[in-house]
């Protein structure tokens, strides 16, 4: 995505966004009043590449589950909690990124903050990503329209997917 | 009361106003959409896209049939792409106009795409006589 205010200056080292938080500019105003979102975001594209990687990641765990497990509820509770633990862990952490995030160098950030959503949020958004998906997975294709790039998960827990050369990461998973 | 008042003027805003849409998003979302509607087919075993709304209460979404839709589009068959699903054909013919155009966003109102989801919502529930 060609955002028309890019952050300035090289990536820091340091976890503290260099741009501020994404709903806000440096003195808490929007960054611009434009028709596009108020910060940097991920693209579609990186976005759906990373949930494929993550995808395969969990798909592979299910997998693996079944054959020790077979199918019955037993199977289908470790399933869910294991992709809660996969989701929670990793985008609750200071870091923000799943394994396909990493790869594709992007980060789940708080809109407010611009800082690590923490565990609360995250799980927040993990029940968040099952209400998109419900209806044939409108609420992802959300982004492609809102003002924001914001999927409805992102907006039930309120968070942003941020590029990780505007909202650097220090150590993964933090 | 200040406080709601700006509150709705937002809300009506945020109605009112246009957004702009990236194109490089709606094509890769375009060209996302023609591929799972080709290669998930032939995928050994494949059990076809189940809506998940649709599975559990009877009621369909608004992109119920969208991927057999597009497969119908493709295979040229627009009067069956728009008996299931009208946005499988716009979808596609949306996508392939993105591949020409050199415009970076397109901007639109911003009430255009909830309207438009609305629309194939109401199409689907009397397709699957639920209204």
């Amino acid at each position: 995505m060609s955002d028309p205010t890019p952050a300035s200056g090289p990536p820091s080292p340091d976890p503290t966004p260099a741009s501020g938080p994404p709903s806000q500019g440096p003195q808490g105003a929007p960054r611009h009043s434009g028709q596009g979102p108020s910060g940097p975001r991920a693209n579609f594209g990186q976005r759906l590449l990373a949930l494929l990687v993550d995808a395969l990641i969990v798909g592979a765990a299910n997998f693996l589950l079944q054959i020790l497990f077979g199918r019955g509820s037993a199977a289908q509770s470790l399933s869910f909690l294991l992709g809660l633990g996969y989701y929670v862990y990793l985008e609750g952490s200071p870091a923000g990124q799943t394994v396909g995030k990493k790869v594709l160098n992007i980060r789940v950030v708080d809109f407010q903050t611009g800082g690590p959503l923490g565990f609360g949020k995250a799980a927040i958004r993990y029940v968040g990503r099952i209400l998109s998906a419900i209806p044939c997975g409108l609420g992802y294709f959300w982004m492609l329209w809102d003002k924001e790039r914001q999927t409805w998960h992102d907006k039930l827990a309120g968070t942003a997917v941020v590029p990780t050369a505007d909202y650097p990461v220090a150590n993964w998973p933090g | 009361m200040g406080t709601s008042t700006r509150g709705r003027a937002a809300a009506l805003r945020a109605w009112t106003g246009t957004v702009a849409l990236e194109v490089a998003d709606l094509r890769i979302a375009g060209l996302a959409l023609c591929a799972a509607a080709l290669v998930l087919p032939m995928v050994p075993f494949y059990p076809g896209v189940t809506c998940p709304l649709r599975a559990s209460t009877g009621i369909p979404c608004p992109l119920c049939g969208i991927t057999t839709s597009v497969r119908a589009t493709l295979r040229l068959d627009p009067a069956d792409a728009v008996a299931l699903n009208p946005g499988g054909l716009a979808a596609v013919v949306g996508a392939a106009g993105l591949l020409l155009t050199r415009r970076t966003r397109i901007t639109v109102p911003a009430a255009a795409v909830p309207i438009l989801i609305a629309c194939l919502w109401v199409f689907e529930l009397f397709r699957f006589d639920r209204l």
